[in-house]
């Protein structure tokens, strides 16, 4: 029990308030508490710390120096670091494409990963629930996989939520907005003063809400205090060359809500609890919980501030299976550390984009066909 | 329809980079009348046809040597693509040589009618008129070798660039345009040459301006993956063209047991490790998988961990290209993977990577210098994974008595080259099961 003390006094704390130093000392003593339990627990983690020329030494490990997984590596291997009828759920990404990861939560995983989002996600939306209206189809109305995918990732988000609605309905396999009953709810809310949120992926809320309002020169307001919150990248958008500014100003105009008030999710299902959030175009902070290092794409050594790189997150939380130090798919830079401009202290950071999954890049791509 | 005309004649420091992408488009024009752009290469090819085939060679012999000698910007900016593999290539006595093959044995046919003894006639060969290229940008280079034939054997030549790395073959023929070389009664100029070439871009969904590059074609030349070739076939042609394939292929090699002395192992590795870094594996003939047979004096194991030394010996010599970001996951990926399930070497950064593992079969190509190390009970194994048009070359190290008859099995079995252990790498004649100069010819006849 004692090894997990650590982890314990960093979950109490508050996400963004920890000075510098402090959090350095306490986030040190939980990582190396993950990292001996998961090696002492995980005998193909213990090995493949090894294998990478790994010695667990207290005090001495620099934050860098911690070997990391490859998110992909969830996709081809079930790692586990505790027995069999400790775990209680399976948990798969809501890849809609490709090979899903698979994690294996136990109690004191899932435990740590809600006190983990609620408290981030408290900080940012506020601890009062409220209705949170979901651009996106019924879960329980559709059976389309790509919408049951996203359920997943909804779900911890509806934690903050009161009651809870969705508004895209399925036409001949495509997504469309119900406005009349959009319309109705927000009205609903707006006579009771009812502060709302709009929920939904940024894909969805810009292609089939945001986009479709405009064209139809339809503008709506919510009530004070109301808050957009999108989760799920950009690369849908990016492609079709939709700038971030345009993004924020056309949601901004649409739904009559400041820019502060537009927040962007960003989290991976491999570190299920931990979110990053940006305020309309500011960089996302990184909590308490966890710590980022860009890794240069040459030398995989950590790069200077504002040089781009992937995304490494290094976290405590996961208990049941070894994602405590993970390398993702997308490519970042450290913005900033310390206070940011909200006044919340942790590394500042920015997603540039994803490393882009390779098409058919040279002659030997033939034998994908002949091995995947 | 949008078809970009890119100036034969661009000096790369002009550029901020050597990619096709929209800003650089943006400074270039557009073709109004494609088919009379193809009818005044044509005009330009007029020139090449009444030059002897061998001035040609000998323009391009000079110009190698110029290139060699004459510190252009060009060898220090391209070594990392293989400009020193073009420097060897446009050599006379290569092209020579792959002409003469291409030609019955004899390169003045180009030029006029020659008696051919036992047929009782004399036969001629003629450009086929325009040749379009159409690039793929893995390996910039193969572009030039592909319109080199095309100049050689007297045709106009198109080439559509492809947009990574596209700035790259018109830079190289800037070169060729300052070049003259004087041969007494008359000088031949780079330019002069180069009007019987149009270079071209246009998008891969423009199906329009695709359609027009094809109706346009007497060959059809299409280097590329899988899609972009099948693409290329999938557009109307007129009757009568002809069509040449490079498509995707994957190469790999084989270490015999016993087949070497043990002195004789950091060399053979070294030769290995360098046909792996070659245009950092992205050629159909760069080796991914490496079989190496049970029983002999080194371990498969062993070969692996000297494989990795010479990587890194090779690193010094061939510094890598910087790597994107999708090949530096990928890179961590594989490595990650397999510090699971077999042994891993690697640099430290993501230069390059060997990986031992017992598995069967031939690797999934991973590029960026990454080899699969694996072992074999018998040499008659890797002949069960080979496959028809879908394996080049073979890199082959076993013993001098079973050469023949193994080469043999594998050629039969579909792999089109079977070479020693570092030179794999080498862009030789027949390519791909042909002769590709035989295809950009046609044979008339005197009797």
């Amino acid at each position: 029990m004692n090894k997990l003390n650590s982890i314990d006094t960093l979950l109490i704390q508050q996400p963004f308030e920890l000075d510098i130093n402090e959090k350095s000392r306490l986030f040190s003593d939980a990582i190396y508490d993950a990292f001996a339990h998961h090696m002492e627990n995980n005998e193909l983690f213990n090995n493949y710390c090894q294998n990478k020329g790994f010695r667990l030494e207290r005090n001495t490990v620099n934050l860098a120096d911690y070997p990391y997984l490859p998110v992909n590596i969830f996709k081809n291997k079930r790692l586990t670091s505790v027995p069999n009828d400790k775990i209680k759920a399976i948990l798969n990404s809501s890849a809609t494409t490709g090979i899903p990861s698979t994690i294996v939560l136990d109690t004191i995983t899932s435990k740590r990963q809600t006190i983990a989002s609620a408290k981030v996600m408290a900080d940012y939306l506020g601890d009062k629930r409220r209705p949170f209206l979901i651009l996106d189809g019924d879960p329980f109305e559709s059976n389309m996989s790509e919408i049951s995918a996203r359920s997943a990732a909804t779900r911890g988000f509806l934690i903050l939520a009161s009651r809870q609605e969705y508004f895209l309905k399925k036409e001949n396999q495509n997504l469309t907005l119900d406005i009349k009953k959009l319309k109705d709810s927000i009205k609903s809310y707006e006579d009771t003063e009812q502060e709302i949120c709009i929920f939904g992926f940024t894909y969805l809320l810009y292609q089939h809400v945001v986009k479709v309002l405009k064209e139809g020169g339809l503008s709506l307001q919510l009530p004070k205090n109301s808050k957009i919150a999108h989760i799920g990248g950009w690369k849908k958008l990016e492609s079709q060359k939709v700038t971030k500014e345009q993004f924020l100003k056309d949601i901004s105009d649409v739904f009559g809500v400041e820019v502060s008030n537009i927040f962007d999710f960003y989290g991976f299902t491999e570190q299920m609890g931990l979110v990053y959030v940006s305020i309309g175009d500011k960089p996302k902070t990184v909590p308490v919980y966890s710590e980022i290092i860009i890794r240069d794409f040459q030398s995989l050594e950590p790069v200077e501030d504002g040089e781009q790189g992937l995304i490494q997150i290094l976290t405590p939380l996961p208990h049941s299976y070894p994602g405590i130090s993970v390398l993702t798919e997308d490519v970042g830079r450290v913005t900033g550390r310390g206070k940011d401009q909200t006044g919340r202290i942790g590394t500042q950071f920015e997603i540039i984009g994803r490393a882009k999954k390779a098409e058919a890049r040279g002659c030997g791509d033939i034998m994908s066909e002949l091995v995947v | 329809m949008t078809i970009y005309n890119i100036p034969n004649k661009l000096d790369l420091k002009d550029y901020p980079n050597w990619h096709l992408d929209s800003v650089n488009l943006s400074k270039f024009s557009k073709i109004s009348d494609y088919t009379t752009s193809v009818r005044q290469i044509g005009e330009g090819a007029q020139y090449l046809q009444n030059l002897a085939v061998e001035d040609i060679l000998n323009f391009f012999d000079s110009f190698s040597a110029y290139l060699l000698t004459s510190r252009s910007y060009l060898l220090e900016l391209l070594s990392n693509i293989g400009i020193g593999f073009i420097i060897n290539f446009l050599k006379k006595t290569n092209l020579e040589s792959i002409l003469k093959v291409s030609l019955n044995g004899n390169i003045h046919f180009l030029d006029s009618f020659i008696e051919v003894p036992g047929l009782e006639k004399k036969i001629i060969a003629y450009p086929r008129g325009v040749i379009t290229h159409w690039l793929a940008g893995n390996v910039p280079v193969l572009g030039m070798i592909s319109l080199i034939q095309g100049i050689i054997s007297k045709n106009a030549n198109v080439v559509k660039l492809s947009r990574e790395n596209g700035l790259v073959l018109p830079a190289i023929s800037g070169e060729i345009a300052k070049f003259k070389i004087d041969l007494g009664k008359k000088t031949i100029k780079g330019e002069d040459i180069l009007n019987s070439c149009l270079f071209v871009y246009c998008e891969k969904d423009d199906t329009d301006a695709q359609k027009m590059l094809s109706v346009n074609s007497d060959v059809r030349v299409a280097w590329g993956g899988k899609e972009a070739v099948e693409n290329v076939m999938s557009l109307p042609r007129k009757y009568g063209t002809d069509d040449v394939v490079f498509g995707p292929k994957y190469s790999f090699a084989l270490i015999g047991r016993n087949s070497y002395n043990h002195e004789e192992l950091d060399s053979l590795a070294y030769r290995l490790a360098m046909d792996a870094s070659f245009f950092e594996q992205q050629g159909c003939n760069s080796p991914h998988t490496v079989f190496v047979e049970k029983g002999g004096a080194v371990s498969p194991q062993g070969f692996a961990k000297a494989l990795a030394g010479a990587m890194d010996n090779v690193l010094k010599r061939i510094p890598k290209n910087p790597v994107s970001a999708d090949e530096a996951y990928t890179v961590v990926n594989i490595r990650s993977e397999y510090s699971f399930m077999g042994q891993v070497f690697s640099s430290k950064g993501t230069e390059w990577t060997v990986i031992f593992s017992e598995e069967k079969g031939l690797a999934k190509a991973c590029y960026s210098r990454t080899l699969f190390v694996r072992p074999i009970e018998d040499k008659s194994e890797c002949i069960e994974y080979i496959e028809h048009k879908k394996h080049q070359t073979l890199g082959m190290c076993i013993n001098e008595s079973e050469k023949i008859s193994f080469a043999k099995e594998a050629t039969k079995k579909g792999i089109e080259r079977v070479t020693e252990i570092g030179k794999m790498s080498s862009y030789d004649y027949p390519w791909d099961g042909m002769f590709p100069i035989n295809r950009f010819v046609r044979w008339a006849s005197l009797q």
